[in-house]
């Protein structure tokens, strides 16, 4: 026998002696799906640890480098299957050849019956009991017992962890489930933590099956259910930045009483006559120290006006001096009460007087499980928005924030720490401080109203001076009366300048203002612009009332049906390149900031930019609203992330596009398109649940209908070729962007 | 479905003889029992990280040479405390593999003596 022939012919045995796989065939693939999970897992673990992605990343990689696992799934299967398949064809044919035989004799007893008699049955028996052999194979040997899979369900806690699992048990409950995964690491009892309950099935689809419920919901979970923590039932602890109770009286007080000159100063008020004035008022001692600040950059004996209005508070009164006791806004002039004194000064000067430490608990606004992402971005968006210059980890002069679990510490001024409450009031509850209805400055209202000029053009003739033709539509309207013209002569503004003619009475008053404005200004690029500030009104240069800003809290999940983090940079791309271009801080401007804390955008800049930012993305709104589901009327399509121009589609009543149309249409990939991951998702308008199919890097030609309210998220790793990534094109999004 | 041309090439990796996979396999299951993720891991780490598995391809290996009655399996705790199918070569499997590896000294050697001759170039 030639080498190798005997080994060749032993196997050849032993394989068609071996059992055939007699499991339900489910099982089988269920064992391989687990065998398949397991490796992912491992992967996913080595890709974290050694590459330092985060889990989502790393699963994703993961998911990458193994390639699809329901064709490996099924190639597996199909070998384990392969003899019972088999078999299975070969069984088929004998029987139909049995009964073809059957036939073929029934035939032949018909013809033949007294004939053959005895030579039939004989003949049938055998058949027949050929057929029952063929029909039921039993198993050649009995295999080994095999170890099942054991069910299992899994808990996620959003928190960067990934998801425990535990062993199923029949009519197990969600607080069963969760106690089991939890054990004593949640901050709250398992009972009054509120979940999702989400199944995937076997084509990676996660169907959400209960929203939001509390933990003790009655549903009865069943094996691969998953359950993810979204937050508690009860309120968390939290505590805020709290001054002593006579500094509070005193800003309660400077809040609310109303600033009145009196007759002491004559007929003209300076900066530093308000702020005598306004110590007098709340009883405190006075502190003014511009020291750090340049002779030049301010004026404390800056007249403000004759008429000084006692429509102001004053706070209201002491913000206005500040800021135009201010020629240059570099280094800003603030105001402060600290243990009975009115400190003034730019920062570093109170800083000198009132370094207060305060702790902060946040645990209600960072949930139960925060992740390090969401920790990183509340930090940020703190440090950013609440003297950007001043802290000493990047190399400030005072400012310390250190944190511990759901605690901050924070070292700073009075005024920050109050502007840090703010802040984080307004995260923990954008819908009470800045509900999706933009609330605009209460002046600006009433000046924006659709009112117009009719009932007070008697006053008004082509020769009325512009400054005065301004001062008395405010006045004629009973607005505030405290006017300040700022910077004014640095751009050459002719405030004597005649109207012209005689006011339109169908034009509103903020026409009228804007249209005067512009005509004593020199050019469109040294115009001067008005804006409602704190109760009053600042006719100024455009420069000058860019540095008057205030922060604001936009909630984008009224945008969108997701918040992932590609969706919010989409956002802000979209705002910085649609408001104040050249403003924002982060590409070199010196002015605007945005942080982003989950779906919330805080935004530091301009009250005019402000209104533009909520027009611009009230105007998305409008295409892309919150109910936008399966039944929308506006039959509009969602992408956002990793391509060109992500935004708002229109679908036509007939389109068939489809997921990879709508990217090409988008403008394309602006990630490595190799490493594409999409998430489609819809919403119904029904019962509010939400589905998404995920597509991985292999399924890149995607041929999956789009439906009217579908979202289409894109992430990616960044393409490899260093260059210059595509430019967002500002784009008109309910126009120019329809395909 | 087959991808767009404007899709870059995937990157390039050493391809693997058709047919050594499984004898791969066999050899690092002679250093004991194995789930695939581990097999993989040793096979990179024995080959200095130079063959890298299609990591999807492993699997329908594992799954043939067992059919084939070269390795049998049994589930166990891995030791993350997860369940995982352990892999154990057969005594059919020893046998195989030192067949195999016989059959691949030989070819090997066969090859080295191919590349490591000095040729003229015919005359016309």
């Amino acid at each position: 026998m030639f080498p190798g022939v005997h080994e060749s012919l032993s196997l050849a045995i032993r394989r068609f002696l071996s059992p055939p796989e007699h499991r339900p065939k489910h099982e089988i693939e269920a064992e391989i799906r687990e065998e398949i999970e397991f490796h992912l897992a491992m992967t996913t673990e080595r890709i974290v640890q050694e590459e330092r992605l985060d889990s989502e990343q790393a699963k994703s990689e993961a998911l990458h480098r193994f390639g699809d696992p329901d064709t490996i799934t099924r190639e597996c299967t199909r070998i384990a299957l392969k003899e019972r398949i088999m078999l299975q064809r070969i069984n088929t044919a004998l029987i139909a050849l049995v009964a073809i035989g059957l036939v073929i004799f029934g035939v032949s007893t018909l013809q033949q019956q007294a004939r053959t008699n005895a030579a039939f049955e004989q003949i049938n028996e055998k058949l027949t009991g050929l057929a029952s052999s063929q029909t039921e194979i039993p198993p050649v040997a009995s295999e080994p017992e095999r170890a099942q899979p054991e069910p299992v369900v899994y808990v996620e806690k959003y928190d960067g962890s990934g998801a425990d699992s535990v062993p199923f048990t029949e009519g197990m409950t969600v607080a069963v489930a969760l106690r089991a995964a939890l054990g004593d690491s949640s901050p709250v009892p398992v009972e009054q933590l509120r979940v999702n309950v989400v199944r995937w099935t076997d084509q990676n689809e996660e169907i959400v099956v209960l929203r939001d419920v509390p933990a003790t919901t009655d549903f009865e979970l069943r094996p691969l259910h998953s359950i993810v923590v979204t937050g508690t039932s009860v309120k968390l602890p939290w505590v805020l930045y709290s001054p002593s109770a006579d500094d509070q009286t005193a800003l309660e007080t400077a809040a609310s009483r109303m600033f009145i000159a009196g007759s002491e100063f004559g007929d003209e008020v300076t900066v530093e006559n308000i702020f005598e004035r306004c110590a007098e008022e709340l009883g405190l001692a006075l502190e003014i120290d511009t020291d750090d600040l340049h002779e030049s950059e301010h004026s404390l004996s800056r007249p403000v006006s004759t008429e000084f209005a006692e429509t102001l508070t004053l706070a209201e009164a002491m913000d206005f001096a500040c800021h135009i006791a201010v020629y240059v806004n570099f280094n800003k002039l603030l105001w402060d009460i600290h243990e009975g004194t009115l400190i003034v000064g730019p920062a570093q000067a109170i800083a000198e007087r009132a370094l207060v430490t305060s702790t902060y608990r946040v645990d209600e606004l960072l949930g139960p499980f925060p992740t390090p992402q969401d920790r990183q971005d509340l930090r940020e968006t703190i440090q950013m928005m609440v003297g950007f210059d001043h802290w000493r980890e990047y190399g400030g002069d005072f400012g310390i924030y250190t944190e511990i679990d759901s605690r901050i510490s924070i070292t700073t001024i009075p005024g920050y720490h109050r502007s840090i409450t703010s802040i984080l009031q307004s995260l923990r509850d954008p819908q009470q401080q800045y509900p999706r209805v933009w609330i605009q400055d209460k002046y600006y209202d009433r000046i924006s109203e659709k009112v117009i000029l009719g009932r007070i053009d008697e006053q008004l003739t082509a020769k009325t001076p512009i400054i005065e033709a301004i001062q008395s539509s405010l006045e004629g309207f009973g607005l505030p009366r405290f006017i300040a013209f700022t910077e004014l002569e640095s751009i050459g503004f002719k405030s004597s300048r005649p109207i012209g003619r005689k006011p339109s009475v169908s034009a509103t008053l903020t026409n009228h203002l804007d249209g005067w404005l512009r005509q004593a200004s020199p050019n469109d690029y040294d115009r001067a612009h008005w804006m409602a500030y704190g109760g009053g009104i600042i006719i100024s240069s455009a420069a000058s009332l860019d540095s008057i800003t205030t922060t604001r809290t936009y909630d984008l999940s009224a945008l969108e049906l997701t918040s992932d983090h590609d969706f919010v940079d989409s956002i802000v791309d979209l705002i910085q390149t649609r408001v104040d271009h050249d403003g924002w801080r982060d590409k070199g401007g010196s002015t605007g900031i945005i942080s982003a804390f989950r779906n919330l955008l805080v935004i530091q800049t301009a009250e005019a930019h402000h209104r533009a930012i909520f027009a611009l993305l009230d105007e998305y709104r409008s295409k892309n609203s919150i109910g936008a589901t399966s039944s929308s009327p506006d039959r509009v399509v969602y992408i956002s992330g990793g391509v060109q121009n992500p935004g708002v589609y229109q679908l036509a009543l007939d389109s068939t596009m489809t997921v990879r149309q709508l990217i090409e249409a988008a403008g394309g990939y602006t990630i490595q398109p190799d490493s594409a991951q999409i998430a489609v998702t819809r919403t119904y308008a029904d019962t509010g649940a939400s589905r998404t199919w995920n597509f991985g890097p292999k399924h890149h030609d995607i041929s999956m209908p789009l439906e009217p309210g579908m979202s289409v998220a894109i992430s990616g790793e960044p393409p490899r070729q260093p260059g210059e990534p595509a430019p967002f094109q500002s784009q008109d999004l309910t126009t120019a962007n329809t395909p | 479905m087959p991808p767009s041309k404007d899709q870059p090439s995937p990157p390039e990796r050493p391809d693997i003889l058709r047919g050594t996979l499984d004898m791969m396999i066999l050899k690092v299951l002679t250093a004991g029992p194995a789930h695939g993720y581990e097999v993989m891991q040793r096979i990179a780490r024995a080959s200095e990280e130079v063959i890298l598995l299609e990591e999807g391809s492993l699997y329908p290996a594992l799954h043939r040479i067992q059919k084939r009655g070269l390795v049998r399996s049994e589930w166990h705790r891995s030791a993350s405390n997860r369940r995982a199918r352990y892999y154990e070569l057969t005594d059919a499997g020893r046998k195989r593999l030192e067949a195999d590896v016989n059959t691949w000294s030989r070819m090997s050697q066969a090859v080295d003596s191919v590349l490591g001759s000095r040729f003229t170039a015919p005359e016309a």
